[in-house]
């Protein structure tokens, strides 16, 4: 543990900001395209395609709004009036959107270094841009989630919340916080395979964990720090802020987390350099 | 990014420059104990077992030269690829190296084969940093130099081994790289392919490139390459000129396989010692057994065992046979075969007149079938025949031994004098030019 430590410090006297973003610069078109491919992939040789990527959202929001405004008769805020049918679905579903950008990565990259071994052992490749790539994708499938929530948001509560053009700032910590888990899991999976089976536990307690499918103010308060400290909480609600209630959300909070996001994403940056060296060994 | 030693700057005429560079495989009990010593090696902390598979290699490139490197499986040659490339790091030692680095360590490694090769050719410009837009100026060449029409637009998974080897090397030359490190690909073209990556090789090292080249043919390294090194198990045993350096590599193969040969010979007298006539007990070996090889070799004519010749050298292959009854009219035969089967050349003693009226039993006997060296260059292996004839028409032949590939030998190939057909034949030639009357009138 003490050599762990030691280990770790070291690398942080190199960690620097300002060479990431450069070294990340430098391969843009290649990201891109890994991006494009990634994105392809999931739907090539489909039938329909990008179109996927719609349905997907629409029938679980669908699914939601059955079982929890419907069957369940749920609400998101004790109240005795009428509640459009789909809130409590809208709601749950806001909430989900950057969740699953989250989980999206930090699933996917233990295993995505394997899923390319040639590019570790056969080419000169910046296997840094993996889990940017993972990001990447992610990111594209939380717009078209956001997409279709503002339209069903629109239709189902006659809502449209303006303070959504704020949303942007807030996926600034999310994108970070897990592109530096993302970067950490990648390379801890080459070595160590048995995180390929315990992220998606941790994933699933997390969910559970985050104002996910309650909010935070029905936690009870002895229960109510646990779930401060995880950082989705944060995000989760000010997505709901700024996509629904037309709010606008703790600014020093978010500084705090985005300082926080950008340290972990710099220090999983240089843990991914460091370590990458020994990959070829391993595989 | 990490651990970069600081070191003075190449001068500008270096382009790779190894130094006391060693690879140093762990191999572990627990994966576990990798990542530990990953971290913590420096740490002096000891892990697992050692395995070197490189060791104190330095050598340098000089920019615009070409650069081989020989040695049998095994001996490290893709590991210092890889090395040089950057793909693995050594764990002594240093590499430096000077301007962009192509590497083509396995044909066409970095494509998906999912994808068309159009899509892989972006796909490889993107991963050395190009934009499209200066993928749009080379894909014309890529294209033209591969040769693969409308395949282009197909998925490269449904390409042929050779339509691969083509995309894969023309993506690799075309995007101008500084350094180019080849490793045994060539094998998969067929010929006019191979002629043409050689042809570009040279071009491109006359304008400038460095280059490194394994392969194990050791014509096209004399061919691209000035100078060489010679790698034996992970050892750099020899650096010269690219002629110095293959002979000497040849040299070892010969020694190597007529080692095998001998060790193979004896397993083979061990065995029928004790059986007085000969079953089908080995495969390549029949007959009677009344008379048996005993002993094959394949000498130059310095009387030294040799692997390889070239056109023009002579070739002795001398038989010891030992007789195991009293036998009469023994006739004592060779055949030589390439590596397709067919038997290009031989002759027997009975063929040429010679004959031995008769050996006791005991005796042995000695033979030495001297020929010029007029086959085309290739793999050929001996057979070696003993039987008893009498008759021009073979109907009283009785096979006493027949022993297939009991010795081999390799034809180089001579670029000052090629044979392109299967054996040359001395020949005389009469030639005119002119005025075909002029011929008549005379």
């Amino acid at each position: 543990m003490k050599l762990f430590l030691r280990a770790f410090f070291s690398l942080l006297r190199k960690a620097n900001p300002f060479a990431m973003v450069c070294g990340l610069w430098q391969h843009r078109f290649l990201l891109q395209q890994m991006i494009r491919r990634d994105i392809g992939q999931r739907y090539r040789g489909s039938y329909m395609g990008m179109l996927w990527s719609l349905i997907n959202p629409l029938i679980m929001l669908l699914i939601y709004t059955f079982v929890f405004s419907v069957v369940f008769n749920a609400r998101w805020r004790p109240t005795d009036e009428v509640v459009p049918l789909g809130e409590f679905a809208i709601t749950l579903f806001a909430g989900l959107i950057p969740f699953n950008l989250f989980s999206e990565v930090v699933n996917r990259s233990p295993g995505i270094i394997f899923s390319y071994p040639n590019y570790v052992k056969k080419v000169i490749f910046p296997l840094e841009i993996l889990p940017v790539m993972i990001t990447g994708t992610a990111l594209f499938t939380s717009f078209v989630s956001l997409v279709i929530l503002t339209l069903a948001s629109w239709v189902f509560m006659h809502v449209f919340s303006p303070t959504m053009i704020f949303l942007p700032l807030i996926y600034i910590p999310l994108v970070l916080l897990s592109l530096g888990l993302g970067w950490i899991l990648a390379s801890l999976g080459v070595y160590i395979r048995d995180i390929g089976q315990a992220i998606p536990l941790v994933v699933q307690v997390l969910l559970f964990v985050s104002p996910i499918f309650y909010s935070t103010s029905s936690v009870p308060e002895q229960y109510r720090a646990i779930i401060m400290i995880n950082p989705l909480t944060m995000i989760v609600n000010d997505f709901r802020q700024l996509l629904l209630w037309g709010q606008f959300f703790p600014v020093k909070e978010w500084l705090v987390w985005t300082i926080i996001s950008g340290f972990i994403a710099v220090v999983g940056y240089v843990w991914f350099m460091a370590t990458k060296k020994g990959f070829a060994d391993v595989m | 990014m990490i651990n970069n030693n600081v070191q003075p700057p190449l001068e500008a005429d270096i382009a790779i420059r190894v130094d006391n560079v060693g690879k140093m495989y762990k191999l572990f009990d627990k994966p576990v104990d990798r990542l530990k010593h990953t971290l913590f090696w420096r740490f002096g902390k000891v892990y697992g077992e050692d395995f070197w598979a490189l060791r104190n290699i330095s050598f340098e490139v000089k920019k615009g030269e070409a650069l081989g490197i020989v040695g049998r499986n095994g001996s490290g040659k893709s590991t210092l690829l890889q090395i040089i490339t950057g793909v693995l790091p050594p764990t002594t030692g240093t590499v430096e190296t000077n301007g962009r680095i192509t590497a083509l360590l396995e044909l066409g490694s970095g494509f998906n084969p999912e994808y068309t090769g159009k899509e892989n050719v972006y796909m490889s410009g993107a991963i050395l940093g190009l934009s499209p837009e200066e993928v749009n100026e080379k894909y014309e060449d890529i294209l033209s130099f591969a040769d693969i029409g409308s395949f282009i637009e197909q998925p490269v998974k449904l390409y042929s081994s050779g339509m691969f080897a083509r995309l894969a090397f023309a993506v690799a030359v075309s995007f101008d790289p500084d350094i180019l490190i080849v490793d045994e690909i060539l094998a998969v073209g067929d010929y006019s392919f191979q002629q043409k990556c050689v042809a570009r090789m040279a071009q491109m090292r006359d304008n400038g490139l460095t280059l490194v080249y394994v392969s194990h043919s050791t014509d096209s390294i004399k061919d691209v390459c000035s100078r060489a090194i010679y790698l034996k198990k992970g050892e750099l045993v020899y650096q010269g000129t690219s002629e110095q350096t293959t002979d000497l590599y040849l040299k070892d193969l010969r020694e190597a396989s007529n080692e095998e040969i001998n060790q193979s010979n004896a397993k083979k007298q061990e065995s029928t010692a004790d059986t007085s006539s000969s079953t089908l007990k080995n495969s390549l070996r029949y007959g009677t057994g009344f008379a048996r090889v005993e002993k094959v070799e394949v000498r130059n004519d310095a009387g030294e065992i040799c692997g390889a010749f070239e056109f023009g050298e002579h070739i002795n292959i001398d038989v010891q046979f030992r007789a195991y009854r009293d036998i009469s009219n023994v006739s004592v035969g060779y055949g030589v075969r390439d590596n397709s089967g067919i038997t290009v050349i031989g002759t027997t003693l009975f063929d040429e007149n010679i004959i031995i009226p008769e050996m006791k039993e005991g005796e042995e006997g000695f033979v030495r079938f001297r020929l010029i060296n007029h086959l085309r260059h290739g793999n050929y292996g001996v057979n070696i025949g003993i039987n008893s004839v009498s008759k021009k028409d073979y109907s009283d032949n009785l096979v006493l031994d027949l022993v297939h590939a009991c010795a081999t030998f390799l034809v180089v190939h001579n670029p000052k004098r090629p044979v392109w057909y299967k054996c040359y034949v001395p020949i005389d030639i009469e030639y005119r030019i002119g005025n075909y009357a002029g011929v008549e009138k005379r």
